[in-house]
């Protein structure tokens, strides 16, 4: 079984800004469940100038209590409070001359009850705009101090999607096409001049 | 800057996110990035990242997930 929600919006910044805004997201006051960020790998091709960075995040949550009855805490490593943790696989390649970014997350365990794969693309909005006061959050104003004001100007469109597949489902639904195929199959033969 | 799953790598790892954050603002989003400058801290840091993934049998899990991405990736190719 599949799964697919996508949704595209568009960010007041700029996608110099976004793009380094993706790198730092973690920590922040509202991601306290994200406990910590480790960089697998990282590659900066000099010809294409392309940066490609695979993540890992341990990110902790709270189990609904239907789950914690159906599976063993020992088996999912919860806590008596059902808190639980999982690892998140990050990658995401960069080509600032091109102006886009690609990002994607996925579960790392239980991917056989059920995978879960979010992507973002990010691209720079072709017309360039003065910075408007709109975008002077704290955040564009710290960022000030790192990037020039060129760098700050224009908006950056997203593309979101998440992509949720579970093996469960796709077993059943072979089932019944099997046992669909077989009933049509017995049909036929019936239904044959003799 | 965030922690490391291993408490042991905090301080390279510090070292490390401060050189690419200064990298990447000052040179790769200004288009005038030649090399990666953080490598042989990257290395540094790699190195004691490795043991504690192997420790907890995590550098086989992101492995497998890597090649699993692949997979999935020439399938997409394929069916476009």
């Amino acid at each position: 079984m599949v799964k697919v929600y996508t949704s595209t919006y568009a960010y007041d910044h700029a996608f110099p800004l976004v793009s380094l805004a993706y790198f730092l997201r973690y920590p922040n006051p509202y991601s306290t469940h994200v406990q910590s960020t480790d960089v697998i790998s990282r590659q900066f091709d000099p010809q294409t100038r392309q940066l490609t960075t695979t993540r890992l995040h341990l990110k902790r949550s709270k189990l609904p209590s239907a789950v914690l009855r159906l599976i063993p805490r020992s088996l999912l490593g919860a806590t008596a409070a059902g808190d639980s943790q999982s690892y998140i696989l990050e990658t995401s390649v960069v080509d600032v001359n091109a102006g886009w970014m690609k990002t994607e997350s996925r579960n790392l365990e239980w991917t056989g009850v059920l995978s879960v794969v979010e992507r973002q693309d990010y691209y720079r909005q072709g017309e360039l705009r003065p910075a408007s006061p709109a975008s002077s959050t704290s955040f564009a104003q710290t960022s000030s101090d790192l990037l020039p004001s060129a760098l700050l100007q224009g908006k950056t469109d997203v593309v979101a999607s998440v992509t949720l597949r579970s093996p469960f489902g796709e077993n059943v639904k072979k089932r019944r096409a099997a046992a669909a195929a077989a009933k049509a199959a017995g049909d036929q033969t019936e239904s044959e001049p003799k | 800057m965030s922690a490391s799953l291993a408490p042991e790598c905090n301080e390279i790892k510090e070292r490390y996110d401060n050189c690419f954050l200064k990298w990447y603002t000052e040179k790769f989003l200004r288009g005038t990035a030649t090399t990666d400058e953080c490598a042989p801290l990257f290395q540094e840091y790699r190195k004691c990242l490795g043991v504690a993934l192997k420790e907890r049998g995590l550098d086989i899990t992101i492995e497998e997930a890597r090649g699993d991405n692949k997979e999935n990736d020439d399938q997409h190719m394929r069916r476009s």
